[in-house]
C-alpha cells in the first residue's frame, strides 16, 4: 500500500475511533446528523405546499456563493500562499521520498476532502431550497460538489499566485492588479445592467447575474454554469464545466513543470500560520485578526486609570486592527441580509435572518479576546468594573452594524422608516443579550468544557432559550394591538425585553473576573 | 508571604492538585519542580487566581482574589502573555496605568535590562516568542510585586535574558520580595533556592530546604523520586 494511501486510511481510521471513544463528540455528530435528517425531513414535507421561486434566483445565489469563497480562499495566494498542508505533512512528507507532483496531488485532494465535509453547511439549507427551488437531495449533492470544485481550484489558484510572485513586490502588484481588476470588470458589467434595467429590484438582479458574461467570470462562472446545467439536465453545461475543470488542472500540472516550481516553500508559510493558529486554539487563545501591515500611528495610552485603561487599550488596538465599527464579516453578513430581505421580501423575515447570522459573530469581539489573556484577571480592580469596560468597546460597533443591517429596507422592500428603526433598536438588544448568554456560559462552564463542539452547541440552545421572553413580548404585543399599531411596537418590546434580560445576565456574572477558570492549556 | 494552605483542584474527575500545603516567606525563593503533567502550573494558576480551587491562598495576608492580594502579586505565565496590537512600551504603561501606580522609571529599566529598550515602538505581534517571554516578565515586574509567581520562565530566552532574570530572582530576595519559581530545568536553579519542592501527581513528594544538609543533590533527588515514583 502506498504510503500516502496508508496515511489518510489510518488517519480516517483513528478520527472514527476518536469519535467512538468520545461520548461527547459521538453524541455532537449524533445531533449534527440527527438534525439534518430533521431538516431534509422537514424539507420533503413543506414542499407541497408552497409555490416554487424562479429557478433563475438559485443560479444567482451559487454565483454569489462559489464567487465569495474563490475570492477569499484565491486571494490567500498574495499573502501565504495556499493552507493544504499542514505541520506534520511539512515535517515528515516533504522530506520523504515522493515525487512533488504526488505531493500536490495529495495536498489537493485533502483539501477538496476538507471541503467537502464543510459542505455539511450547505444540507442545512436542504429545507428551504426544497420548498423554494425544488432542490432534490441529488442535486443538493450536485451544489456541494460544485462547491468542492470552487474550494480546489481557489486553493491552486492561491498557491499559482504565491509561487508566481513571492519575493517580489511588483510582481504581487501586477497580479493583485490582473485578479482583482477582472474581478472589478464583472462587477462593473453586473452593476450597469442592475442599474440600467427597470422593474422591482430582485428581478434586475437576477437577470444581471444569469447573463452569458458571467459564465465566463473565472473559476465560479464556469462551475456556475455546469452545476445550473446539471440541476436542469442541460447536460452539455455540465460536461463544458467539466471540462473547463480538467483543462484548468492540467495547465496548473503543466505549468508547475514547465516553470520548475518548487512549491515546497511556496506552502510552507501557510502551514506555518495555519498551525499557530491551530496551537492558538488549542492553548485557548483567541487570534487577533490584523491586517498584514499594521499602521502603528501614535503610541502611548495616554490616559485612563485602574479598569478605565481596559477601554482605552481596546480603542487603540482596534485601531490598529483598522476596525473602527465594522469587520469584514459584519459586512458581509449585512450584505446577506440585504439579499435575503430582496428574496423574500418580508421585513420580519430579514430581521430573524440578521440575528441568526449575529449569534456566532458575537462571541469574538475584542471583550472574548481580552478574557483569554491574564491581564484582565490580575488587575486589582473590582470584577464588575473591569467587566463594564471590557465589553463597552463592542457596543458602538453593535449599533452601528445595527443600523448597517436595515437602513436600505424601507428603499428596497416594504418597510417603514419606523419599523426600520425599531428592527435596529430590536437587533442591538439581541446582540446586548448574547453577550450576556456568552458571560453566563461563561461563568457556568468556567473553561471547563474541553469540547467546543459542545459549548457551541450548548450556546446557541442558551441563545434559543434567552430569546424567548423577548420574541413572546413581541407576539403579544402584535396580537394585543393587532389592527391597531406597526410592527414596530413588537420590536420596540424586544428591545425592552432583550435589555432588561441582558442587564439582568451581566449582573448575575459580575464577578465572572473572579471566579472564571482562565485555563490556558 | 505566600501561605498555600489544603489546596486542591480538580478538572471533573481528574485531580490535577490534591491537598498542597506551603509556605514561603518573605526574603525567600522557593522553587517548584516536577516531571510534565506534575501539577505545577496548575498550583501557580491557582496561587495567580486565574482558576477555583479548594483550599486556601494567602498572598501577603490576603485571601488570593482579593484587591490587596492582586496589588501584590506578580505572575509570569508559562505561555508569553502579550497583546498584538500593543506595542512593547505600551505594555508596560497599560500595566503601570491598570495597577494605578506612577511611572518612576522602573519601565524603561526593565526595557533596558531585558534588551527591549530598541523594540519599544514594536507591536506584541512582532515579537519573537523570546522576546514575548521577555516582555511578559517585565509586566509582572513593573509594577513591583512583593511576591512574584513565575512559570517556566526560562523557557526560549536566550543566554543574556536568563542571566539578568538570574539577578533579578537575587535582587527580588535581597529587597525581600517572595519568589516561587515553577520549572523542569533543574540545573538553571540550582545555585539560588532557599527552599524546593518537588511534585509528582499533582502531590508533592519532597520538600528541602537549602540549609538542610544533604550529601545527595536535588537534581539526583529528583530523579529518584521521579523515576522511582517513592516519597522522600
Amino acid at each position: 500500500m502506498s504510503a500516502l494511501v496508508y496515511l489518510v486510511s489510518r488517519k480516517l481510521k483513528n478520527r472514527v475511533k476518536e469519535i467512538l471513544h468520545r461520548p461527547t463528540e459521538l453524541i455532537v455528530l449524533l445531533v449534527v446528523l440527527a438534525f439534518a435528517v430533521f431538516v431534509i425531513w422537514t424539507g420533503n414535507m413543506s414542499r407541497e405546499s408552497e409555490a416554487l421561486r424562479d429557478f433563475g434566483e438559485l443560479e444567482a445565489i451559487l454565483l454569489g456563493v462559489y464567487t465569495v469563497v474563490f475570492v477569499l480562499i484565491a486571494k490567500n495566494g498574495f499573502v501565504n500562499g495556499a493552507a493544504m498542508f499542514s505541520m506534520p505533512d511539512v515535517n515528515l512528507l516533504f522530506d520523504a521520498p515522493f515525487q512533488p507532483k504526488t505531493m500536490l496531488s495529495y495536498g489537493l485532494f485533502s483539501q477538496m476532502g476538507h471541503a467537502l465535509s464543510l459542505g455539511i453547511v450547505l444540507v442545512y439549507q436542504y429545507s428551504w431550497l426544497r420548498s423554494a427551488y425544488d432542490v432534490t437531495l441529488l442535486k443538493l449533492l450536485v451544489i456541494v460538489i460544485g462547491y468542492a470544485m470552487t474550494v480546489f481550484l481557489a486553493q491552486m489558484i492561491a498557491m499559482l499566485i504565491y509561487s508566481l510572485t513571492s519575493g517580489s513586490d511588483k510582481k504581487c502588484r501586477i497580479a493583485k492588479g490582473i485578479f482583482y481588476g477582472l474581478l472589478l470588470i464583472f462587477v462593473a458589467f453586473f452593476a450597469k445592467d442592475v442599474l440600467t434595467t427597470e422593474g422591482e429590484m430582485l428581478p434586475r438582479v437576477v437577470a444581471a447575474a444569469n447573463k452569458p458574461l458571467m459564465h465566463f467570470l473565472p473559476v465560479a462562472g464556469f462551475l456556475r454554469f455546469g452545476v445550473a446545467g446539471a440541476l436542469s439536465q442541460h447536460w452539455s453545461a455540465a460536461f463544458i464545466a467539466l471540462g473547463c475543470f480538467v483543462v484548468c488542472v492540467a495547465v496548473y500540472y503543466v505549468l508547475v513543470s514547465l516553470l520548475r516550481i518548487d512549491f515546497y516553500e511556496d506552502v510552507l508559510k501557510a502551514a506555518e500560520i495555519s498551525f499557530s493558529a491551530i496551537t492558538a486554539r488549542k492553548e485557548g487563545k483567541a487570534q487577533e485578526l490584523a491586517p498584514r501591515n499594521v499602521k502603528v500611528g501614535k503610541t502611548g495610552i495616554t490616559h485612563g486609570e485602574g479598569a478605565a485603561v481596559i477601554g482605552v487599550k481596546h480603542s487603540i488596538e482596534n485601531r490598529r486592527s483598522r476596525f473602527l465599527l465594522f469587520d469584514l464579516m459584519s459586512l458581509i453578513f449585512a450584505a446577506a441580509t440585504i439579499i435575503f430581505a430582496l428574496i423574500i421580501k418580508d421585513a420580519v423575515g430579514a430581521f430573524a435572518f440578521s440575528v441568526y447570522m449575529m449569534v456566532m459573530s458575537v462571541g469574538s469581539g475584542r471583550w472574548a479576546k481580552e478574557l483569554t489573556l491574564p491581564y484582565v484577571y490580575l488587575i486589582p480592580e473590582p470584577s464588575f468594573k473591569k467587566l463594564l469596560y471590557t465589553i463597552k468597546e463592542q457596543l458602538p460597533a453593535l449599533a452601528a452594524q445595527s443600523v448597517l443591517n436595515f437602513v436600505l429596507l424601507p428603499f428596497l422592500i416594504d418597510c417603514d422608516w419606523l419599523t426600520c428603526i425599531a428592527m435596529m433598536t430590536a437587533r442591538f438588544s439581541f446582540g446586548l443579550l448574547f453577550i450576556g448568554v456568552n458571560l453566563l456560559l461563561s461563568r457556568l462552564l468556567g473553561g471547563n468544557g474541553n469540547n467546543k463542539a459542545i459549548i457551541v452547541m450548548v450556546y446557541f440552545l442558551f441563545c434559543l432559550l434567552a430569546s424567548i421572553p423577548a420574541i413572546a413580548a413581541g407576539v403579544a404585543v402584535h396580537f394585543i394591538y393587532l389592527g391597531f399599531a406597526s410592527i414596530a411596537y413588537s420590536f420596540f418590546a424586544i428591545f425592552a425585553v432583550n435589555t432588561l434580560l441582558a442587564l439582568l445576565l451581566l449582573f448575575l456574572c459580575r464577578n465572572i473576573l473572579e471566579t472564571s477558570q482562565n485555563n490556558n492549556r | 508571604m505566600l501561605q498555600v494552605n489544603h489546596v486542591t483542584k480538580k478538572y471533573g474527575k481528574l485531580t490535577a492538585v490534591e491537598d498542597v500545603g506551603f509556605q514561603i516567606d518573605n526574603g525567600e525563593i522557593a522553587v517548584l519542580l516536577g516531571p510534565n503533567g506534575a501539577g505545577k502550573s496548575t498550583i501557580i494558576k491557582c496561587i495567580s487566581g486565574l482558576l477555583r480551587f479548594d483550599g486556601e491562598i494567602l498572598i501577603d495576608g490576603h485571601a488570593n482574589k482579593s484587591l490587596d492580594a492582586k496589588r501584590a502579586l506578580g505572575y509570569v505565565p508559562e505561555m508569553p502573555a502579550v497583546y498584538d496590537m500593543l506595542t512593547v512600551g505600551e505594555h508596560l504603561e497599560f500595566i503601570v496605568r491598570a495597577y494605578r501606580m506612577q511611572d518612576d522609571g522602573t519601565a524603561e529599566r526593565l526595557l533596558e535590562r531585558f534588551e527591549l529598550l530598541d523594540k519599544k515602538d514594536k507591536l506584541g505581534k512582532e515579537l519573537s516568542k523570546g522576546m514575548q517571554q521577555k516582555l511578559s516578565i517585565c509586566c509582572a515586574l513593573v509594577h513591583r510585586p512583593s511576591v512574584v509567581i513565575f512559570d517556566e520562565p526560562m523557557v526560549g530566552l536566550d543566554p543574556h535574558a536568563i542571566k539578568q532574570l538570574k539577578e533579578v530572582f537575587m535582587e527580588l530576595r535581597a529587597n525581600g520580595a517572595t519568589v516561587l519559581i515553577s520549572t523542569h530545568m533543574i540545573d538553571s536553579v540550582e545555585n539560588y533556592w532557599d527552599k524546593a519542592y518537588i511534585m509528582q501527581a499533582g502531590k508533592f513528594v519532597a520538600e528541602r530546604a537549602a540549609s538542610d544538609v544533604s550529601e545527595e543533590s536535588l537534581e539526583s533527588l529528583f530523579f529518584r523520586l521521579t523515576e522511582s515514583g517513592e516519597k522522600a
